[in-house]
């Protein structure tokens, strides 16, 4: 685990809480949540990091994106598991989510089929890229924004799921 | 000579490069930034308000040199009179009459506004929906220049509060208007979605933040761009009707 992965971690995390006190979640609450991201993403980086960025340095792209579905995978079961620990198994929250990842995993396939396209797959850090390529990266993630923002709408407008 | 040349343009390109790489890794920044402080920014003090907070037609504008006193006896049956009579008036209640809301006749209100540069006389008659929690209401303004009618219908679909505003156009009309984005709402919406007192489907893009943070790439940045953009999409959604 690099030092500047835990720094950049705990960051996110301690943004996260500041975000959640700041809209007047409840301290325990806040915690709850923050402690399974806390535990998810440590996960993420003792195993998965290093994977990813290997996998692209020997140009393997989409076993670099097997991975990261893994990884989302991975933080699903973790997230369910503590929901199911700490309040019992929340029908609404597992379905949202099941209904999340039925929409995102599929817009993640398109947007790294749309970067390979684009000749995206090449670069291992997104900082390296040329203005040119940062163009098209946006592009590809507001193709992206459109599928998956698109079948939330959709699926709440059916009555499949409600996300808040 | 023209070695030297070729050497200080390819040196120029190498240059050129280089500023272009830290224009995108600035523009990248920024996004990850945004992502982050969109939420932040956007607290609200009220916890267990809905999105919809800012729900006022008209909001007080303390700057402006404004007062309003309320009629009382004669002069606010004259004005309340005036408007029953009213065409445009008679036609947004019976559209209010229709959504099954019903008028309250008994706690009509009116009231004079005085500004610095003109003056007119308010008529707001409350309407109280068949079932609960909607209400409606219709205002009617008199001035020097003329007299308008306006209708707001204000209805709850899933716990949220949503407002239609009907007026006459100059074709004699009912126009119903739908407000665009409501960027408080905007703000609350993100702020509320991606902060769940719960676990909820905004925790994967806090997550992909993370990723994109420790291994910068566009699968894993592009998921996280994504994650956060669908919510704002949905939120552009929520507060758009």
């Amino acid at each position: 685990m690099s030092k500047r992965g835990l720094i950049a971690s705990l960051g996110i995390i301690l943004i996260y809480i500041l975000v959640s006190l700041a809209v007047g979640r409840a301290i325990t609450t806040t915690l709850t949540s923050a402690l399974i991201l806390l535990v998810a993403l440590l996960i993420f980086i003792i195993i998965f990091e290093n994977k990813i960025k290997i996998k692209l340095k020997r140009g393997k792209y989409w076993s670099a994106l097997f991975s990261l579905y893994i990884f989302i995978l991975f933080t699903f079961a973790v997230v369910m598991a503590f929901s199911y620990i700490m309040g019992g198994m929340q029908i609404p929250v597992i379905k949202r989510f099941l209904a999340f990842l039925g929409i995102f995993i599929p817009t993640v396939l398109v947007i790294a089929y749309l970067g390979k396209l684009m000749g995206l797959d090449k670069y291992l850090y997104i900082y390296e890229f040329r203005f040119m390529d940062f163009l098209k990266f946006l592009l590809i993630v507001i193709v992206g924004v459109i599928i998956l923002g698109t079948g939330m709408i959709f699926l709440e407008q059916l009555g499949i799921v409600s996300w808040r | 000579m023209e070695g030297k040349r070729k050497g200080l343009k390819n040196l120029g390109g190498e240059r050129k490069k280089m500023e272009n790489n830290k224009i995108a890794a600035i523009l990248i920044a920024t996004i990850m930034m945004m992502a982050i402080i969109a939420p932040a920014m956007a607290t609200n003090s009220d916890a267990n308000s809905v999105y919809k907070s800012s729900t006022c037609p008209v909001c007080p504008n303390k700057d402006a040199n404004v007062s309003a006193i309320e009629l009382q006896g004669i002069e606010k049956n004259e004005a309340i009179a005036k408007a029953l009579k009213d065409e445009e008036f008679i036609k947004l209640k019976s559209v209010l009459a229709e959504s099954g809301h019903a008028p309250q006749l008994g706690s009509a209100t009116v009231a004079k506004i005085i500004s610095e540069y003109s003056s007119a006389t308010y008529v707001y008659l409350p309407f109280k929906a068949k079932d609960d929690p909607g209400f409606g209401g219709l205002g009617y303004i008199i001035t020097e220049d003329g007299c308008r009618a306006l209708a707001t219908d204000f209805y709850e679909v899933n716990g949220e509060t949503f407002v239609k505003i009907y007026y006459i156009d100059s074709n004699g009309e009912v126009v119903v208007e739908i407000r665009g984005v409501d960027w408080e709402c905007w703000a609350s919406c993100m702020a509320l979605e991606c902060s769940p007192p719960l676990p909820g489907p905004c925790v994967l893009c806090w997550e992909l933040l993370t990723i994109c943070v420790n291994a910068p790439n566009p699968i894993t940045c592009g998921a996280a761009a994504t994650c956060f953009g669908a919510f704002g999409l949905y939120c552009t959604w929520q507060c758009w009707s």
